[in-house]
Order: C-alpha cells, then structure tokens, then sequence
C-alpha cells in the first residue's frame, strides 16, 4: 500500500552539509563529495534517518542532490528534500536560515544554483563585507527560486541564555527583533542542535507563555554535519521526529503545529487492540480502508453512512433503539451493495459515544452517577463524627429551649389559695336514741281489749235470749257486762296511751338522727376544705422547687463547638480535582448559630439566639405540615435536616489549581472535562470511537480545549470520529480522513491523510470542496503558507 | 443586705389590723390580708424565692399578747414557716444529689 496515511513518525535531518559549503568551509567539507555520498548514506540508514536535505551554505549542489535522491524508497531514506543554508544579513547581523524547498518541480531545483551564483561560480552576496545576502535580496531570490519552502532559523544558542547570543542566531538580533520574526512567522521553526537545550527551550516558552503562545515558536534538530564519517558528529544528538506523510507537504504541515514535532518518537504507543484498517464490498468490489494508529475522521454528506459505518463495525453494541435502526442501517447497505467485512469486539474498545451520547451521560444521571466519572472520584471522607457533634450540640440547644418552657410552665403554674385554719375540735356531743320499744306492751292492750270485745259479744248473745234465764241472773248479766265494759273503756284508754307514747317516741328519735346527720355532714365539709388548702399549699411549694431547680439548670445558651476543618477527599487527574465533600468546610459555633437560624423565615434569620422560645417558634417557623403539637421537636427535625443536607457527601470537580474548594465547575464544561479525562488514561487502551464530538461545544471551545485533548488522546490509542466540523478536521491534524461521498448513484470511499495528494485526490481540496467552513479553516490554520501550498 | 455578705437573710413577720406581712429590710415583701385570707404564690415566689439561693430566718416581731389577741396570727406564721421550710429542705436535698 501507498504511504497514503501517517502511521509511523518521520525522523528527518534537514541540515547535512556537502562539499557545496566550500566557500564557507572550505577544506573541512573537501571530502564530502558525491564519491563519497555513500558514506553519508550508510550512516542516513544506520540511523533511520527517514528525511533529509543537504543544505550548503548559500549553494545547492544538485549532482549531489539527485544522488541522494535515488536512495528514496531503499532502506531507511523515504524523502530527499532540496535545501539550501543561507547567510542573510538582517540589519548588522548575520543570521543563517535553512530553507528546504518542494521537490516536486524538477527545473526549478535544477535552476537553485544558477539563481545563487548568476553567472558567477559562487554566491553573489550584496553585502560583500559581511558575506551575506541582504533580506533584500534573499526574498529576491527565494521569489527566484518559485518553489514552496520551509525557512528554519538558525538558534543553536537556547532562547533562555543570559550570555552572549550565538553567532549567526535569530537572538543575535536582538529580543525585540526576535519577538517581531515570532509575531510574523518569519521562519517556520527554529534550528537547535545539543540536546541539552531541549528542556532549556521549554523553559523559555513556558517563562514567556504570555509573550507567546505554545505554538509560536517551534524548534527542530538538525545535525549541521560536516563530517559525513562522524555523522552525526554528536552521540548525544537528538533527531526530531516529525508526525506526518513524507512528502514537502507533510513536512510543511508537521512544522506548524509543535505537536507533531518530538525528539523521541513516542507517537502512536497504542500497540494492542488497534484496528489495521476497514475491508468493505461495494458492489462485488473490495475495498480496504486503512486506518492509522491516531486520529481518523470520517466525514461525508449526512446520511452518507457514516454512523452506520461505526455502528455496523461495532456489531451495533452501542445503538440505542437498535430493532428499529438496525433495520432502517441493513436496508440502507441492501438498497447500496454494501458489504461492510470488518468486524470489532466491544472487547477492542475504550469507549463509544455515539451521536449526543456525551449529553446523555451528564444529563440521564447526577455527575456522580455517571458511570464513566464515577471511577475517578476519591473514598468519601470519613465526617461522621463532626456529624455527632453537631447534632449533640443541637441537642443541647433543644434541651435548652425544653428547659426554658418547663420553667415557663411552672412560673405560669403558680397558684394561689384561700388560706383555711381549722377551728379548735370541740367535746363532741353523743347522741342516743330513745330506745324505750312500746310495741309489745301495744300489742298486749291490743289483744286484752279483743278478749274483753270476745266476752262482751257473748254476754250481748247470751242477753239476747234470755228465756231460760231467770231474772237474778240476767242482773248479775247485765252487771258482769258493765264491769267488762268499764274494763274495754280503761285498756283502751291505756292502749291510746302507749300509741301515742309510740308516736312521740319516733318524732324524738327522728330528730336525733337529722341532727346527728346534720354535724356529720359538717365535719365532712371543713375537713374537705382543709384537704384543699393543704394541697394548694403543697402544690405551691412543690412549684417554686422545680422552679428554682429548674433556673438552676438554665444557662444562657452558648454553643461549645471546637472549630475543624472538616475532611475533604480529593483525586487529582491530569487539571482536575475530583472531590468528594460535603457542602460545610468546617464546623464552628458560628456555623451551630447559623443552623440554629437557618429554619426561621426571613425576618427572623438575624434574631439573637436567646430570644428564641416555644411560644414564639410558631410564629418564625415555616408552616408545619404535620400540624403536630410538640414545635420544638418540629423545630429539631427542620435544623437537623438542614444539617444532614450539609454532611450529605457530594462529588464535584474542580480546577486542579482552584483554591477555593468550593468553587465548582459549570455544566457548560462537561465535555470538556469528559475529553480531558479521556485524553489522560493512557493505560487501558482501545479505540475511541465518536460520533460528532462538535454537538453542544463552542466553536471556541473546540479550539480551546477540545482539539488539544484529542491530540493528546491520538498518542495512545486509535480514534475514529465522525464529524461535519472542519476544526476536527483540519486544526485537529488528523493522520487519516476518510471521505464517503456518492457518485453516479455509487458510494464511494476515499482515504488519506490531511496532507495527502497524488494524482486523483486531494484530501485538502476534498475538505474545501465538502466541509461546511472547510476552506476558511484550511486557509486559517495555512495562512503563513499561502505564499507556497 | 445588712449584717454583711455571709449574714441570713432574715424576713421579720408582723401584722397590723389589716393585714400579716414579711419584710426585709423594712421593706413589706409578703401580704396576706385578713379580708380574704388569700395567699398569694405570685408574690411569694416573686418576692421571696425568685432570688433563692441559700436558706433565710422568719423571725416574729410581734409580742406574745398581739399574738394571743389575733386568733390567725400564729396559725400564718406557723403555715409560712413551714412552707419556706418545706422548699428550702427539697432544694437542699435536690443540690445534694
């Protein structure tokens, strides 16, 4: 297969010298001629030297050049480059700039010299005493020249030194003229050789990072050999690695964007769970879509296939409503004689985010519910026991109000009495009744005057007939009759007598009884009144006891809480701080007052402490929706809700550096976050599979954020994006995009890394040409190109 | 307070035709009037006991014959008494636990 897309970086050396560099260097550079090329050669393989360029002082030897061309495609050696180190005078220094031209135009190159020399056998300078080109003249010659080129300044010297700046070295020029090359990208990078002025460099742009953004200045290593045997005549030298095709484009590319340059080649580490590339079948064709170990984005008209490429790779794991678009996808590869082959276990996969699924994850679930995130969130810290002291000191003031409403009651409780002396106990009076029984001797009358009325009734019946009596007889009759009635008449008068006796006797005893009941009744009442006055006093007495106890216990309420910080947990991953803490960051007596207040309605929120009590607590306190009686306890359960609120353990995160604790992240950061953490696990590799990453992101944020992490995210493992955003694209330096369009009713797929060109494609065209905004963010990211892509 | 800090308290109980009263310092603190007979916790606890803190002397000023000529004299001095008694013993008890 063609080098169609970046798979591997390119070790370059765009600085070799050759005997072209005589009139500077004369003898020392007498052997390196095109005899002895293959010298140079077995040492430009022996270190894998990918691209390079001879670039003599002020010259351009072409024989040379041509020869080392024709190593192109044998061992190490991918791309020869032209290239020519000029000598320029810029105001009364001279400053030596690499310039690497495309070598696309043969007669051009061919002609390089001829242009230097004018029909001299050497370099025509202008400025004669300083043997040098003047700016002036330089871009003559470089308009001269027509080709495409990169200009690399010479700083061999670090930019950080205090000491003297390095002859022939932009700083030699002076900070401020430096700043002004910087300011216009004059020079597509800048040249260093000993590898100690790596860190040296970085320290410089990470002093100045207000001076200059991170890709202003670029620094690239070249070799400056002289010495072909010696090559690279220092062992502790750094070749630079570029990320890009090995083409002048590729080069070109790589030099404006310092993540694509490293001096080790630590891009692409993802060695496992890669996919080599896409096989697909359109219409009995096969077709084989590589895919590089970076970044590879598909892009392509809506509804082309795109989604349905990823979803159908991936076996449709990740598709939510996956009857219904499975379906609508196999209709869609049916209706186009689509056979996509390739197929990838979920087992190869870091994560898929299939079209506004990076919304779902925040929106479905709280942050900390979020599956993804939850893994970075630290052990909550252990607060329980500030939780109880809290809580015990809220006891404390509850008990303090229940103190304060007990002692209210028995102040309210204290009572007065009638005061009740009993009256000395007089000799008590005995009262007997009569008890003389006249009944028997009643009924002995009664029974003596039935016998006498018995004989009486006889003798009138013996008198009645009196025929056989003689008359003697019926006197003594008649006497016998009046005797037994003078007998009737005085037991019956006795009989009345004891009756009435009777009678007299029961009115007698009848009055003893009432008067007897009567004093009776009037013992009961004093000795019940006294009853009262004595309870009334001992009530009273027993109330001004608990009342003095009771003030005893009253304190005026003061909250005893030692102050402490409470404990927070945090993870740190990459800029972020995961945390997991409560919403108090320490408890304290103020924070005890300010929970005592906190269920109170407005107007009573400044209220001082000691004012609160039971009878005003209805008043301050929200309505109660249990109606219950007991409003202190209802005040406790409102306090002590708002406290467990507080201890409630939530997770956040926030800016690594954020000292404020509290300060959390907006919602409007999310993916920025999400893409952040993705581009820091760099252990568990996979493919990272996405669909439109743009959706709810800031164009500014794109570029802020978002393109950076990707970057970072591509140094460890392969990943597939989808998207209509030309950021993604070409800002995002992606090593491989994949273009599906349809032509004359076929689908068709083209391939091929941003810089990509040959005689049927050109991927930056095809971007241009299909990207909404392509164009202008193509001639954003190239304007210092304009003048030569 | 007379008589300095570590002096009793002492309450001196009198009566007049109208009413038996404490005082303190000359100053009427306790009023029962004969009228009603009404003992007034209020006042007993406001003037006497709101300020408790250790036990107090009542001490009778009057003499033995006003005493006999008033047949509730002694009766109300003997039931004040007792009820200070009373509150000062259950306080003491209650502060010893």
């Amino acid at each position: 297969m063609s080098d169609k897309i970046v798979k591997e970086a390119i070790k370059v050396d765009f600085h070799i010298h050759s005997i072209g560099s005589k009139f500077k260097d004369h003898a020392k550079v007498k052997d390196l001629t095109i005899d002895n090329i293959d010298i140079l050669i077995g040492k430009l393989n022996k270190y894998n030297i990918n691209m390079c360029a001879i670039t003599d002082h002020d010259n351009f030897e072409y024989e040379i050049y041509k020869r080392l061309k024709e190593e192109e495609g044998k061992g190490s050696i991918k791309k020869v480059l032209p290239g020519v180190e000029f000598s320029v005078a810029f105001e009364n220094k001279v400053l030596h700039i690499i310039v690497v031209f495309d070598d696309s135009e043969e007669d051009k190159v061919k002609s390089i010299q001829k242009i230097l020399f004018g029909d001299s056998d050497k370099p025509q300078y202008d400025d004669i005493e300083k043997n040098a080109y003047t700016e002036k003249k330089f871009l003559e010659i470089m308009k001269e020249i027509n080709l495409s080129n990169i200009m690399i300044a010479h700083q061999k010297g670090t930019l950080s030194s205090t000491g003297k700046p390095k002859k022939n070295d932009v700083l030699s020029l002076g900070e401020e003229k430096l700043e002004e090359l910087v300011f216009v990208d004059y020079f597509d990078s800048f040249e260093f050789k000993s590898s100690k002025n790596e860190i040296f460099n970085k320290h410089y742009l990470e002093k100045n990072k207000e001076k200059f953004k991170k890709n202003d200045i670029r620094f690239i290593t070249g070799s400056d050999c002289h010495d072909w045997n010696n090559y690279p005549e220092d062992d502790e030298f750094k070749f630079t690695y570029l990320k890009c095709l090995p083409t002048f484009r590729g080069v070109s590319m790589a030099m404006t964007d310092y993540r694509r340059i490293k001096y080790i080649n630590s891009f692409f580490t993802a060695s496992n769970k890669l996919m080599e590339d896409i096989e697909i079948e359109i219409n009995s064709i096969n077709k084989k879509i590589e895919l590089s170990k970076g970044i590879n984005v598909i892009i392509g008209d809506n509804s082309i296939g795109k989604s349905l490429l990823i979803h159908k790779i991936t076996g449709y794991s990740y598709l939510s409503n996956k009857t219904k678009m499975k379906k609508n996808y196999e209709e869609y590869l049916k209706a186009n004689g689509i056979d996509i082959k390739t197929k990838i276990d979920k087992k190869m996969i870091y994560e898929f985010d299939k079209q506004g699924g990076i919304r779902e994850k925040f929106e479905q679930k709280k942050l900390t519910g979020t599956d993804f995130l939850k893994k970075y969130f630290p052990v909550p810290p252990n607060i329980i026991f500030e939780k109880q002291l809290v809580l015990q000191e809220v006891s404390n003031f509850i008990n303090y109000l229940k103190l304060k409403k007990e002692f209210k009651t028995y102040i309210n409780n204290i009572n007065s009495f009638k005061i009740y002396l009993r009256k000395e106990k007089s000799n008590s009076v005995t009262f007997n009744n009569v008890d003389i029984d006249l009944s028997m001797k009643l009924q002995k009358y009664k029974e003596l005057l039935d016998n006498y009325n018995f004989i009486l009734n006889k003798i009138n019946l013996i008198l009645q007939d009196t025929k056989l009596l003689d008359k003697e007889d019926i006197t003594r009759i008649n006497e016998l009759k009046l005797e037994f009635e003078k007998l009737n008449t005085k037991y019956g008068n006795y009989k009345k007598t004891t009756e009435r006796e009777i009678v007299k006797i029961n009115v007698i005893n009848d009055v003893i009884r009432e008067t007897e009941d009567r004093i009776e009744k009037i013992k009961t009442d004093e000795d019940k009144k006294f009853e009262i006055y004595k309870n009334a006093k001992n009530k009273l007495v027993e109330n001004i006891c608990k009342i003095l106890t009771t003030q005893k216990n009253i304190e005026k309420y003061e909250p005893k809480l030692e102050e402490k910080e409470l404990d927070i947990s945090t993870n740190i991953i990459g800029d972020y701080k995961f945390v997991a803490k409560c919403s108090v960051s320490k408890i304290s007596n103020d924070y005890i007052i300010e929970k005592i207040r906190q269920p109170f309605k407005k107007k009573y929120k400044d209220l001082d402490i000691d004012k609160i009590d039971s009878d005003n607590l209805e008043d301050m306190l929200p309505d109660d929706p249990e109606e219950s009686d007991d409003k202190i306890e209802y005040y406790r359960k409102l306090i002590e809700a708002n406290i467990n609120e507080d201890f409630e353990i939530k997770n956040t995160i926030i800016n690594k550096d954020e000292e404020d604790k509290t300060k959390e992240m907006s919602s409007g950061f999310n993916s920025k976050i999400y893409f952040e953490i993705l581009s820091y696990q760099d252990k568990d590799e996979g493919i990272y599979i996405i669909d439109q990453p743009e959706d709810d992101v800031s164009q500014t944020s794109i570029k802020k954020f978002l393109l950076e992490d990707f970057k970072e995210m591509s140094n460890h493992r392969q990943i597939i994006i989808i998207t209509h955003n030309p950021q993604f694209i070409v800002n995002l330096d992606v090593d491989n995009v994949i273009f599906i369009e349809k032509k004359d009713g076929e689908i068709q797929i083209n391939y091929g890394a941003l810089e990509y060109k040959d005689d049927f494609i050109d991927m930056l065209n095809i971007i241009s040409e299909n990207i909404d905004g392509g164009i202008d963010t193509i001639n954003e990211r190239w304007k210092r190109y304009e003048k030569n892509i | 307070m007379k008589g300095g800090k570590d002096m009793k308290k002492i309450y001196k109980y009198y009566f007049d035709d109208n009413s038996y009263k404490l005082k303190l310092d000359g100053v009427d603190k306790f009023i029962i009037l004969k009228e009603t007979l009404e003992f007034n916790g209020n006042q007993f606890y406001e003037n006497i006991f709101k300020d408790y803190s250790e036990d107090f002397e009542i001490e009778n000023e009057m003499t033995e014959e006003d005493m006999k000529a008033d047949k509730f004299a002694q009766p109300i001095l003997d039931m004040i008494k007792e009820m200070k008694d009373a509150i000062v013993k259950k306080i003491s008890e209650e502060k010893a636990q």
